[in-house]
């Protein structure tokens, strides 16, 4: 590894340091000046979790060779502000509530600062246009743009600085009230440490080398070339587990190294430790395995034909089925004036956090296994890893690192295994970072699926009866697909009271990518299956699309179809709520659009969108008419 | 992950060729802000270069002279300056459209107009701008311990997808643009997001008048060939004819066949017609006919993608 020395000023302190030749100016911040402020969302220049100033100019730090900065004047967040002395954006992006998960504010904060330091007095699709480069998963990007209009209103004097002080405060509830997050000036200041961010004494850096098979048996490793690599401490495989080699939140199916055959492209087969992530990385290269290639199984329809077995010891592909029966839905089809049959498909969905995985373990002064990692799920994790390192409960610790955007995505147990494993053989503390293009390939996704739906209504409106029967696709392990198809069977009819109802949600296993917890849960799948049926029979009865639902929506004293008799039932406030808020005309679908009478007059040619009608008001925002 | 052992940052022609006819390996780079990408799982995965030859700060290659006529840009002059630039602004129009389609503000501080010439990706967005500008292009060689300049038309110097007319450590130095103050001046693209999107489709044009007809007529598209190329049966067939809708519609049919692209042709044609009509429009606009756009706009029927999110 060749090294060079590099002079440069970074938050105005002279800098003269030798650093790895090939780092990249992101790296020598984090690595060779702790500065981690600075985060890798991506490192492919499509993020900006690590934009910095160089000259004054922002760039991403990731696309920058640290070589290249040599002689430069480097800002970054560090040099913006602290927690108890922040700048007007940060402060604005506190007072607003732009930082969520955080991970993302650090460079939004640089994004504002230099957008304004440009144009100060940047108009919003100024700001919009210059802050392009940087992308945030939890906001939907409101309060981010709230807050850099808010302190381009200060720092011009338009507004005085109490702005950042007004929160409301709260007599009984803190439900819908606009509170401080105490945790806020950590993040926008970028002195709260995730996981990545994190360095321990003799700390070793771990790789993981991952199938590019979709399903294959392991006929041969090779580790010989990977242990005579400078600096390797560790190499496990599933030989390593002392414990019981399978784990799940429903079902324990999965092994934390692949035994035997692999299931799935990007499954961990073989973890490496080693002092510098470079030198993990060649010993990971190095290593040699020799596969058998096994027929795979893509489609979950070919999955119920068992005539390939992903794990062959259940003799079935069948993850769960939930099959739920209400009334007798074949006597209500009958007595029905239409019935409606149709399909629905949804895709996999990649949760796009913006912290890809990492975690830190170590064996604490105790003996007690310890893992940090931004777990969504840390008790059941802790309990999992007491049996797959067979020690008692109270040898294993986890602490839990700030999430850096979970969305579900950090709630199944995937590569803290393998921190354990190594952790325990070296005895050193091993971190483990995941690139964007690992996380992707190799953690669980949202469900596809493919629903088959029946509804009978009378002409009124009034559903009699309906059968849905959702098929989802689990991939290689089970993870969270028991959980997803009970919250989907539970949810997946709406908040709608249907008589007679015949449910059934299966997930099966295939070759693709496990399937996982995401954001509803499996609710998604189903009830946009439901809401596009109830669309479509609007149009059919020629209904208003409000006036269907209210037909049929949940009230007090209704029992579900998992017989749960309801307390209460808000479904007819929140369609009164919405349909005020979307100044929505009242009419059957087919009523609106071109055949409305007032569509193109001359002051009412503002689009209609969704049946809501916009205009644009005197800020330029566009509100409902 | 993109590991090498040394990073040169020559500062002249002389000192870049006396060092790469000594240092053997080298890997030259501009902006980097495709190569670190590439140099990831799923493209180039691990790489290692010996050496790693940073032509960014070499003077000849950060020149600007302005002329009436022709202009001359160094290549490693980055995109954030054609956007920024007011005298780019006014006699190059094209190029601050093409610049805000360019990535995001960060990317264009870092991405060289030379870097993504010699490129040569089919779906590179500066191509088509610099052939609709009439560029020809300098390239530098070593030879006999002599400095060797060679210019030469952009069309000669991108021989193919990923293919110039460089031969080893050869350099290009400079583009030298037409001034075109006075044209109209369009760049439209397609793709998902506006600062980060891979052309599917991209046009360049320029259009000049003379009272009520065409007296230059430049178009050149991107991302549905091997090479970016100009539309000169369009460009011919509207020289000298009068402004007419009835004109643009039959003139954006003549070059549809240059479509090489085996994925999503049908929808490449339809968006490359209507890309080639309305930046036709638009250049227009740029030369103060609103009115006649208005027309245009009511009469033809424009099915367009709007990529803008």
């Amino acid at each position: 590894m060749s090294s060079m020395e590099l002079k440069l000023t970074v938050n105005g302190q002279k800098i003269k340091k030798t650093t790895q030749s090939h780092y990249r100016l992101l790296d020598f911040l984090r690595e060779d000046l702790d500065l981690t402020g600075s985060k890798e969302g991506c490192g492919a220049g499509e993020c900006g979790t690590c934009s910095v100033f160089i000259n004054g100019k922002l760039v991403k730090s990731c696309l920058v060779p640290a070589a290249k900065a040599e002689g430069a004047k480097i800002e970054t967040v560090e040099g913006i502000g602290n927690p108890e002395k922040m700048s007007e954006i940060q402060k604005a992006f506190c007072a607003t509530g732009a930082s969520q998960c955080g991970f993302c504010i650090p460079g939004m904060v640089m994004a504002a600062t230099s957008t304004l330091r440009n144009n100060p007095k940047a108009s919003l699709e100024q700001i919009k246009e210059e802050m392009g480069g940087n992308i945030c998963r939890c906001t939907g990007y409101q309060k981010i743009f709230d807050a850099v209009e808010m302190a381009r209103d200060v720092i011009n004097k338009e507004k005085s600085e109490k702005v950042f002080e007004e929160y409301d405060k709260p007599a009984n509830s803190f439900i819908g009230a606009n509170v401080k997050r105490i945790d806020a000036p950590s993040k926008v200041t970028g002195r709260l440490k995730y996981a990545a961010d994190m360095k321990m004494p003799n700390m070793l850096h771990m790789q993981v080398l991952r199938s590019d098979r979709p399903h294959a048996k392991i006929l041969n490793i090779d580790l010989s070339k990977a242990k005579k690599i400078e600096g390797v401490r560790g190499i496990v495989t599933c030989d390593d587990v002392p414990g019981i080699d399978n784990f799940g939140v429903f079902i324990e199916d999965q092994p934390v190294l692949a035994k035997d055959k692999v299931r799935y492209v990007g499954e961990a087969i073989i973890a490496v430790a080693a002092d510098t992530l470079e030198q993990a990385k060649d010993a990971v290269n190095a290593i040699k395995i020799k596969y058998k290639d096994l027929p795979a199984l893509y489609d979950p329809e070919e999955a119920l034909k068992e005539k390939i077995l992903i794990h062959e010891h259940y003799k079935t592909n069948l993850v769960k089925h939930i099959p739920i029966r209400k009334g007798n839905t074949e006597e209500a089809f009958k007595k029905a004036d239409v019935v409606i049959e149709d399909e629905f498909a949804t895709q996999p969905v990649e949760h796009a956090y913006l912290e890809p995985m990492a975690g830190v373990s170590y064996i604490d002064q105790d003996g007690v296994l310890t893992i940090v990692s931004p777990s969504q799920n840390i008790t059941h994790h802790r309990h999992m890893m007491a049996k797959i390192m067979n020690l008692p409960i109270h040898k294993v610790r986890f602490i839990m690192s700030p999430v850096g955007g979970g969305f579900g995505g950090k709630e199944d147990m995937i590569y803290q295994g393998m921190l354990a494993l190594l952790a325990t053989k070296t005895r050193q503390p091993i971190k483990y970072v995941m690139t964007r293009e690992e996380d992707i390939v190799s953690t669980a996704k949202r469900h596809p699926s493919r629903t088959k739906y029946k509804m009978g209504l009378t002409k009124a409106g009034r559903i009699l009866a309906a059968e849905i029967s959702m098929l989802a696709d689990g991939g290689a392990y089970g993870c969270s697909t028991e959980g997803v198809m009970r919250k989907a069977a539970i949810l997946g009819a709406g908040p709608y009271n249907i008589e007679n109802l015949k449910m059934d949600t299966r997930g099966v296993y295939t070759n693709n990518t496990p399937s996982g917890a995401f954001r509803s849960f499996g609710a998604l799948q189903t009830e946009f299956a439901t809401e596009s049926m109830l669309d479509i029979a609007a149009e059919k009865l020629n209904m208003d699309p409000f006036e269907i639902r209210r037909i049929n929506a949940f009230v007090k004293g209704n029992i579900t179809h998992t017989k749960q008799e309801l307390n209460s039932a808000s479904i007819n406030t929140v369609l009164n709520e919405l349909e005020k808020l979307a100044s929505w005309e009242k009419g059957s679908p087919q009523s609106r659009g071109n055949s409305r009478k007032d569509m193109f007059s001359k002051d009412n040619r503002d689009a209609c969108e969704l049946g809501a009608r916009l205009k644009t008001n005197g800020n330029g925002k566009r509100v409902a008419r | 992950m993109l590991r090498y052992d040394n990073y040169f940052i020559p500062k002249t022609l002389k000192e870049y060729f006396e060092l790469t006819s000594k240092v053997k390996d080298c890997r030259i780079v501009a902006g980097c802000t495709d190569m670190l990408p590439w140099a990831r799982e799923g493209r180039g995965g691990d790489v290692f270069f010996k050496n790693v030859v940073d032509v960014s700060r070499i003077k000849e290659l950060n020149v600007f002279k302005f002329g009436s006529k022709k202009i001359l840009l160094g290549a490693a002059t980055n995109y954030q300056k054609l956007f920024l630039d007011k005298k780019i602004r006014k006699s190059l129009k094209v190029l601050p459209q093409v610049s805000v389609w360019f990535a995001d503000d960060q990317i264009r501080e870092l991405a060289t107009i030379g870097g993504n010439i010699v490129n040569a990706s089919p779906a590179g967005d500066g191509m088509p701008a610099f052939l609709t500008l009439n560029t020809k292009v300098t390239v530098a060689s070593f030879k006999n311990k002599k400095i060797i300049k060679l210019k030469m038309p952009l069309e000669k110097f991108v021989k193919g997808r990923n293919k110039v007319a460089l031969n080893k450590n050869d350099l290009l130095v400079d583009f030298e643009v037409e001034n075109t103050d006075g044209y109209g001046a369009c760049f439209e693209k397609v793709g998902h997001r506006r600062s980060l999107v891979i052309s599917t489709v991209c046009v360049s044009s320029l259009v000049k008048l003379n009272k009520n007809k065409f007296q230059d007529v430049r178009v050149a598209v991107g991302g549905v060939c091997e090479v970016p190329t100009r539309l000169t049966k369009t460009e011919n067939f509207l020289k000298g004819k009068s402004i007419d809708e009835n004109n643009i519609y039959v003139a954006s049919k003549l070059d549809l066949d240059v479509i090489q692209s085996r994925s999503r042709r049908e929808y490449r044609r339809e968006v490359l017609q209507n890309f080639i009509i309305r930046s036709i429009l638009k250049s227009l606009g740029k030369t103060n006919i609103n009115e006649t756009i208005q027309k245009f706009d009511n009469k033809i029927e424009l099915k367009m993608e709007d990529a803008h999110v």
